[in-house]
């Protein structure tokens, strides 16, 4: 019963809270949400930024270099009793 | 993305991470090869986002930046789901086997969304032209991922293991209530201030770079989840094994 | 009706017996009137002597204190109950666990709530805000607020009471979560006290209402786990 009241009650809260619902998927969104270019797409030329590639590479080494990290860590913290190997 | 793809890949690690706890002759092997599987998509995917993907229409190179780094955030929120799921398992029957599991979504989360953001900040520098931007999904993100390091860090200074399973899911819940609150409010707060972002059309070579990225995720997400489920468990068998220890209640200030 | 007025009136016991542990000696009412009072003193060093810049971010300096002050007085809150196993008693009696987070939610929000109206003359004094343009309101935005720190603090605050490093846990865990409501107390203080020509005051305070029943009603959920636990 006092479950019920309170599910209610955060119902209602979530009701007043008038969450829009459709914009919260994040897969809809991938960031490529850039501003709208003031002239137009049709004007804008084939980059409106250009160069930005040491950007680019450190995006993918750090990605890399994560996921190689984070296996390393996993490896040094695997457990001791288990005979088979951990990545 | 069709919404139903990201909904069944991730139903089928799910599905896969059940078995590896259920299963204990999965527990040996599957891992290896979606290990395998992962390492060469992420060398493919160098490539395919760095050289194959045509120039994206606003950002040109920049762009590429968005195949790696918006799938970390997608893996951040997927393993905060399961850590979430995993708490709210716990608190209707307890069990340290999704207590683990709760653990180890928890850090794995937290990887990926550390990665992910700050990933983030390196394509907001040249995009925006500033390293950070009050943007709803960076900073709900960011919020997910403070919560979360709060969660970790109340695992850390918690000693009994019931206490600490029953108190962290209830802490877990409580952070994850506020997700879409964040997002609101921050997306109403900040609406004031600027113009909002709009999602432009994607190209499909776009798209299948993005899912390629994904898929290669998926497949780390997994084995770092299932990896550090086992060291999760290991730790509480040698934790049970030890004599009980007098848990010292903290002295009155 | 009828289960629900045990309920009720364990919860009124709960904050009757908290209020009368702080009359007793008002020592968590004066400590933290005293700390939010520096807090704001030393905003306005930080920022600068430019009235115009102090009373435009007044709204930030005030809710800032009393967020930084709530974290004293929600670990406080827990902490005199884990004297003598004090908690544990509580739950042994015929009480629901629930009753006790009703109870100690409104005993800290009152506390906070009372912490606030003292502060507003101070805001008057070292800011210049005016704060006859609608002073009801305000004084609602105050209590809400107060509630909305108030409904997950108390979880938090029961939580982190028996961990180790508790004085650091509590911030580390709350403040991410209290996000929303600081913008929202925030622009809803601001809109109360500056002219608000595009109205946006009501839907700051649905989402103050609005985060206040969901962190109640999951709090309310979810209270009685940790109390066990205790």
């Amino acid at each position: 019963m006092k479950t019920l009241v309170a599910a209610s009650v955060l119902f209602a809260g979530l009701a007043l809270a008038d969450l829009p619902a459709a914009e919260q998927k994040p897969e809809v969104v991938p960031e490529a949400a850039a501003p709208k270019h003031p002239q137009g797409i049709e004007n804008a030329g084939a980059g409106v930024i250009s160069g930005g590639w040491e950007y680019v590479y450190a995006a993918y080494t750090l990605g890399t270099l994560g996921v190689l990290g984070f296996a390393t860590s996993l490896f040094f913290r695997r457990p001791k009793a288990q005979p088979e190997r951990t990545s | 993305m069709p919404p139903f793809v990201p909904l069944t890949l991730f139903a089928l690690v799910v599905a896969a991470i059940i078995a590896h706890v259920a299963v204990p002759s999965v527990r040996g092997w599957l891992w290896k090869p979606i290990a395998g599987l992962g390492a060469f998509m992420l060398v493919a995917l160098w490539y395919l986002g760095l050289v194959w993907a045509p120039p994206e229409q606003f950002m040109s190179d920049v762009g590429r930046i968005l195949y790696v780094h918006v799938p970390h955030v997608w893996m951040a929120l997927l393993a905060f789901t399961l850590n979430v799921g995993c708490a709210v398992a716990y608190l209707m029957k307890k069990s340290f086997v999704t207590d683990a599991l709760a653990e180890s979504a928890a850090e794995v989360g937290v990887y990926f969304g550390a990665v992910g953001v700050t990933m983030g900040s390196i394509w907001a520098r040249p995009t925006w032209g500033v390293w950070w931007d009050w943007d709803p999904r960076l900073i709900s993100t960011t919020v997910m991922l403070l919560a979360y390091v709060g969660y970790l860090a109340l695992r850390s200074f918690t000693e009994d293991p019931e206490r600490r399973a029953t108190w962290s899911a209830v802490a877990a819940i409580l952070s994850y209530v506020s997700l879409p609150i964040v997002w609101f409010s921050v997306r109403w707060w900040n609406s004031l201030h600027q113009v909002q972002s709009s999602p432009s059309t994607v190209d499909k070579p776009m798209v299948q770079v993005l899912r390629w990225g994904a898929i290669t995720l998926l497949c780390f997400l997994y084995v770092f989840i299932v990896k550090r489920y086992q060291i999760a468990r290991s730790r509480q068998t040698a934790a049970m094994e030890l004599p009980p220890l007098e848990a010292p209640r903290p002295e009155a200030a | 009706m009828t289960p629900k007025i045990p309920l009720l009136a364990a919860a009124w016991l709960v904050l009757k017996k908290d209020w009368q542990i702080e009359w007793r000696t008002r020592a968590r009412l004066t400590a933290i009137i005293f700390f939010s009072l520096s807090t704001l003193l030393l905003f306005s060093f930080a920022v600068g002597p430019d009235i115009n810049t102090l009373r435009a971010h007044a709204p930030g300096y005030l809710w800032l204190a009393l967020l930084f002050a709530s974290v004293l007085s929600l670990g406080e809150s827990f902490r005199i109950e884990s004297e003598n196993q004090a908690l544990t008693g509580l739950v042994l009696t015929p009480v629901e666990p629930r009753a006790i987070f009703v109870g100690k939610v409104f005993g800290n929000a009152s506390l906070l709530f009372v912490l606030s109206l003292v502060l507003l003359p101070v805001t008057v004094a070292l800011y210049d805000v005016d704060l006859s343009r609608a002073p009801l309101q305000l004084v609602l935005v105050l209590f809400l607020g107060s509630v909305g720190i108030s409904a997950p603090g108390t979880v938090y605050s029961a939580i982190s009471a028996n961990a180790r490093a508790r004085d650091v846990m509590l911030p580390l865990l709350l403040f991410p979560v209290l996000i929303p409501l600081l913008l929202a107390a925030v622009s809803a203080t601001r809109f109360t006290l500056q002219p608000d020509p595009q109205e946006q005051v009501g839907g700051w305070l649905k989402l103050l209402t609005a985060f206040d029943l969901i962190y109640l009603s999951v709090g309310f959920l979810l209270f009685p786990k940790v109390a066990e636990e205790d």
